[in-house]
């Protein structure tokens, strides 16, 4: 089982991989794309995390 | 007599109806019988709701009251992702259900209540996020200005059924850039408010902290005229030249645009110092900064909404829209988080660039409008987006034609951006912006 699969099975994807399973690996690795270009010179979420008011 | 009619702005067809001049019936029948010549080829309207809305003219033309609502005897529609109490919301997919709405969006009611007649739902991208496609029960909305192009991403209906003069206003939601989109593709105006300040009851989400739903028509005023509805804003005639913020490296350094897209950005620049605003260049961070914090929230909020529906019916889904909505299933909690958290410093980014100006300008995009058979230019002219900044930030931003065209010949435009929750002020300032570009 590739490590694609095994993330398909994890998240219940089986039956889209099935149906397309072109679009679930173009749709992994546009994932990979967007979030390898987050900015992580800040310092993790913790700072993020401190300020959050969910009451605001 | 019924182009004209057709042809009429918001403001005018208003004021012709207020002063008696036209009467809501004859200006429904015109504008029907112009969707029902012409929009087999447009294909802007998913649902017509002809015998309804001549029931509504009739309505309201038999019981007029002396003091009239601020849009009495005003037609609309607004995008298929709205519910309409006793129409369906398709969201343009086979996955929802053909059953009708039990429910109207607030949206809809307002517009009622301020004495909109609805004439019927609007094509868009399969659940605003699809893209250009043929697979499904409902074919996507063409350029009227010409019928090869494409009609811009998701609300492309709004904005083609105010270019082919099918109803002076259009409901769109924005959650990536399109009410932009279709705006300028169309040559006509769209405004993507501040998030939060027009009501989403009723609107199917697509990402919960980034969809707006908002008006676009022929005219800045047509646009203000709606907002007036649709929230509470205020903003005073501007009769001084305003301080414009240009922000050119989104088109020129981040994306490389197009010369006749760069041609027309400068342009519209210096008809505005021609016409006396005050010109200052201003640096944002990155393009790709805000789009990367901006489409990971965007995928991984739809994706939650998509989950159950993407794990037991997958072959539902058109083909770009399944694909599209998987990719938030590889995103992990944690770089939601990130993108969250990139997006405090990057708000706060066009926070302090908008201290010292009365609005930022840019570009809508970097290309300028593709051919709706050619998959990859439709690709590329996703990527070209402008847009993703100020559904990051939260900003209003408004989308103008410019009077520049593309080689191709379609329309271009700018983008205007205001300070949150000044919406109306932010429109008063475009309706400057709207007459040095005309001069």
């Amino acid at each position: 089982m590739t490590e694609l699969e095994a993330r398909v099975r994890s998240k219940g994807l089986e039956r889209a991989f099935a149906v397309d399973p072109n679009a679930v690996r173009a749709a992994s690795e546009a994932a990979q794309r967007f979030v390898a270009g987050l900015d992580r010179s800040e310092p993790g979420v913790t700072e993020f995390a401190l300020r959050f008011e969910p009451h605001d | 007599m019924t182009d004209a009619l057709a042809r009429l702005t918001l403001v005018e067809a208003r004021d012709a109806i207020r002063r008696g001049d036209l009467c809501p019936v004859d200006y429904v029948d015109a504008l029907l019988a112009r969707i029902e010549a012409r929009d087999h080829e447009v294909h802007a309207f998913t649902q017509l709701t002809a015998e309804r809305a001549r029931a509504r003219a009739k309505q309201l033309r038999d019981t007029r009251p002396k003091v009239l609502p601020p849009l009495f005897g005003v037609p609309y529609a607004v995008k298929d992702l709205l519910d309409v109490e006793g129409l369906p919301t398709t969201c343009q997919s086979r996955v929802m259900p053909t059953t009708p709405a039990t429910r109207t969006a607030r949206v809809v009611e307002q517009l009622d209540a301020a004495g909109g007649i609805l004439l019927g739902k609007l094509t868009l991208y399969e659940f605003a996020l699809g893209g250009v496609t043929f697979d499904l029960p409902w074919p996507p909305a063409r350029n009227p200005h010409n019928l090869d192009y494409i009609a811009g991403s998701s609300s492309s209906g709004s904005g083609a059924a105010l270019a082919a003069n099918f109803v002076p206003l259009t409901i769109g939601t924005d959650t990536g850039g399109s009410i932009r989109s279709p705006a300028t593709v169309n040559g006509v105006v769209g405004l993507k408010p501040s998030y939060g300040l027009v009501s989403r009851d009723g609107v199917f989400p697509l990402a919960f902290s980034l969809d707006t739903t908002g008006p676009l028509a022929r005219t800045v005023g047509d646009v203000a005229a709606a907002m007036r509805v649709l929230a509470p804003i205020q903003g005073h005639a501007v009769t001084t030249p305003p301080r414009i913020g240009v922000v050119r490296h989104l088109h020129e350094r981040d994306l490389v645009a197009t010369p006749d897209v760069t041609v027309a950005f400068d342009n519209a620049v210096e008809r505005l110092r021609a016409a006396g605003a005050d010109i200052v260049e201003i640096e944002l961070p990155s393009l790709q900064k805000f789009n990367a914090a901006g489409w990971t929230i965007l995928f991984a909020e739809a994706y939650a909404i998509h989950r159950a529906w993407l794990q037991e019916r997958p072959e539902q889904y058109g083909a770009q829209a399944r694909e599209v909505l998987l990719t938030g299933a590889f995103i992990d909690s944690a770089d939601y988080l990130l993108a969250q958290q990139n997006r405090v410093a990057l708000t706060a980014s066009v926070e302090r660039a908008l201290g010292g100006v009365d609005m930022l300008l840019t570009a809508v995009s970097a290309l300028p409008p593709c051919r709706i058979d050619d998959r990859a230019a439709i690709k590329a002219l996703l990527a070209a987006s402008v847009r993703m900044p100020f559904n990051l930030s939260g900003h209003p931003a408004l989308a103008l034609p410019v009077r520049d065209k593309s080689d191709a010949g379609l329309p271009l435009g700018v983008q205007l951006v205001g300070r949150h929750g000044a919406d109306g002020e932010l429109l008063a300032a475009a309706e400057w912006v709207e007459h040095a570009l005309a001069v």
